[in-house]
């Protein structure tokens, strides 16, 4: 089984829950920007939760996939289309023919993620399949999708079988079934309104003037167009510190909101470097993580304050919930 | 309280269905239409109106079998949380009164985070939406009337 690439679309790259143990000689992590899509995905088709998936940003591209193949497409609504019929999203996906998947117009969210069942044919570079594209490493040779790309598939494991059994045996006039149930994302949505992201205060709060410290967290940022895997650039109100900051370079993580001498915060994201020396106002929590990778560039966030054991409960629940989606669809699968 | 229309068309529908009895309770009014005993109350509160004698011709009707039952209810294949609408504020699968085809999506019903389309089996008109948006349901409890066509 494989799939192969009609046209790329904007950037289409393998990632998975990244590549960790390397950040010390320099190597980023990388990985999906919305895991919690991305790990749904993977479990929507019957695959281990880490396994990678396609990462598809603002603008999807076409796809040819064989008869027999088994996936799910979750995250934003990217408008994927098989003939003309569209394709559900966030539930399992089985082909009857061979078929173009083809994506459209960006309708809700930023990036789309493609799972199949048995997952990608790559092997694990340092232990993760996720493209790490400054260093072209891991994926697809390092790099997006390119028109001709021949992506192999695996082989599916025992809980895709059952799946693809159920599905092989329902009948339908469309080239592809589907399960009745589905996953969902509620902070996926079509409305236009301002998101609201958690945040705990970084290290250098204090070192910034209060009225920074009061509008950082009363007025809207608006995303801009210069965000990408790395970082979102974020514009609003700009942050001033009290004195001029010598920092000495220190570890930063997933969701570091670090502020350079131009007082125009910046949010890192998966393909963050593994240090950073400006001075950090704030932290995004984890589980808003999904939240920032879904909006897109000149959308607009507010940010809201949370506390450390806050942020750590709301991880918790997060968790928890994505653990009851897994053992539902596994109840399911098993019939 | 029940119009003289909702009464009418309820002895209607209970009349072609193959029910024996029927018992209806709604804001303080009730409706008994027992074919067995062929006589028919509708109660206001406390104070009962006088049942009216079912007439001759109804007598016949329910004599005659009817032969398909033409009210139809869709029941939640699962216990969970029951929707209207694919997302909230988006606009409803079904109304009363529209028709559905076989096949036709008419609610959601959220279980363990999973949400599962419950489909209409029978071609027809949806005569009541029996639960409220977001209520909670058993496995098997009626959630729509649907009328054959």
């Amino acid at each position: 089984m494989q799939i192969s690439v009609l046209r790329p679309g904007l950037l289409t790259t393998l990632q998975d829950l990244g590549r960790y143990g390397f950040q010390k000689y320099g190597i980023i992590v990388s990985g999906g920007m919305d895991l919690y899509s991305l790990r749904i995905a993977n479990v929507l088709v019957g695959n281990d939760e880490a396994e990678a998936a396609l990462e598809i940003t603002l603008m999807g591209p076409s796809l040819m996939l064989e008869k027999g193949t088994l996936f799910a497409i979750t995250g934003g609504d990217l408008s994927p289309k098989i003939d003309g019929i569209p394709v559900p999203t966030w539930r399992p996906v089985f082909l009857r023919q061979d078929s173009e998947l083809q994506f459209g117009p960006c309708t809700a969210g930023c990036r789309s993620y493609l799972a199949v069942a048995g997952g990608y044919g790559f092997s694990p570079v340092m232990g993760s399949k996720s493209t790490y594209l400054r260093a072209a490493i891991g994926g697809f040779h390092g790099r997006g999708l390119e028109k001709g790309d021949i992506l192999p598939l695996g082989n599916p494991g025992k809980k895709s079988r059952l799946l693809i059994c159920q599905l092989e045996n329902k009948m339908t006039k469309q080239p592809f079934s589907t399960t009745p149930w589905q996953a969902k994302a509620s902070y996926i949505t079509k409305q236009d309104r301002i998101r609201q992201v958690r945040v705990t205060r970084g290290r250098h709060f204090d070192y910034f003037t209060e009225e920074s410290q009061s509008r950082f967290f009363q007025e809207a940022f608006e995303i801009t167009k210069n965000s990408d895997r790395m970082g979102y650039r974020l514009s609003g109100p700009t942050m001033k510190l009290k004195a001029p900051l010598e920092m000495v370079s220190e570890g930063i993580v997933l969701g570091t909101v670090q502020v350079p001498p131009d007082g125009n915060p910046i949010a890192l994201v998966a393909d963050r470097h593994s240090v950073g020396g400006y001075p950090k106002i704030a932290q995004v929590i984890m589980a808003d993580i999904p939240v920032l990778a879904q909006i897109k560039p000149g959308e607009k966030i507010q940010l809201r304050e949370v506390s450390l054991e806050e942020a750590e409960n709301i991880y918790l629940e997060n968790e928890k919930m994505i653990q009851t989606i897994k053992t539902a669809i596994h109840l399911q699968i098993r019939g | 309280m029940f119009t003289l229309a909702e009464i009418k068309e309820i002895i209607q529908l209970v009349d072609q269905a193959s029910l024996q009895y029927f018992e209806l309770e709604q804001s303080g009014s009730r409706i008994i239409l027992d074919k067995g005993q062929r006589t028919e109350q509708a109660q206001t509160g406390e104070k009962s109106a006088a049942a009216s004698p079912v007439s001759a011709a109804k007598e016949s009707v329910i004599k005659e079998e009817p032969d398909k039952a033409t009210i139809f209810q869709i029941t939640a294949p699962m216990a969970g949380t029951f929707y209207t609408a694919a997302e909230p504020g988006a606009e409803a699968f079904v109304k009363a009164g529209q028709e559905v085809a076989e096949g036709t999506v008419v609610c959601i019903v959220e279980s363990m985070k999973l949400f599962t389309e419950v489909e209409a089996e029978v071609k027809g008109k949806i005569v009541e939406i029996l639960v409220e948006n977001e209520a909670t349901v058993g496995y098997g409890q009626p959630l729509f009337t649907v009328k054959r066509i």
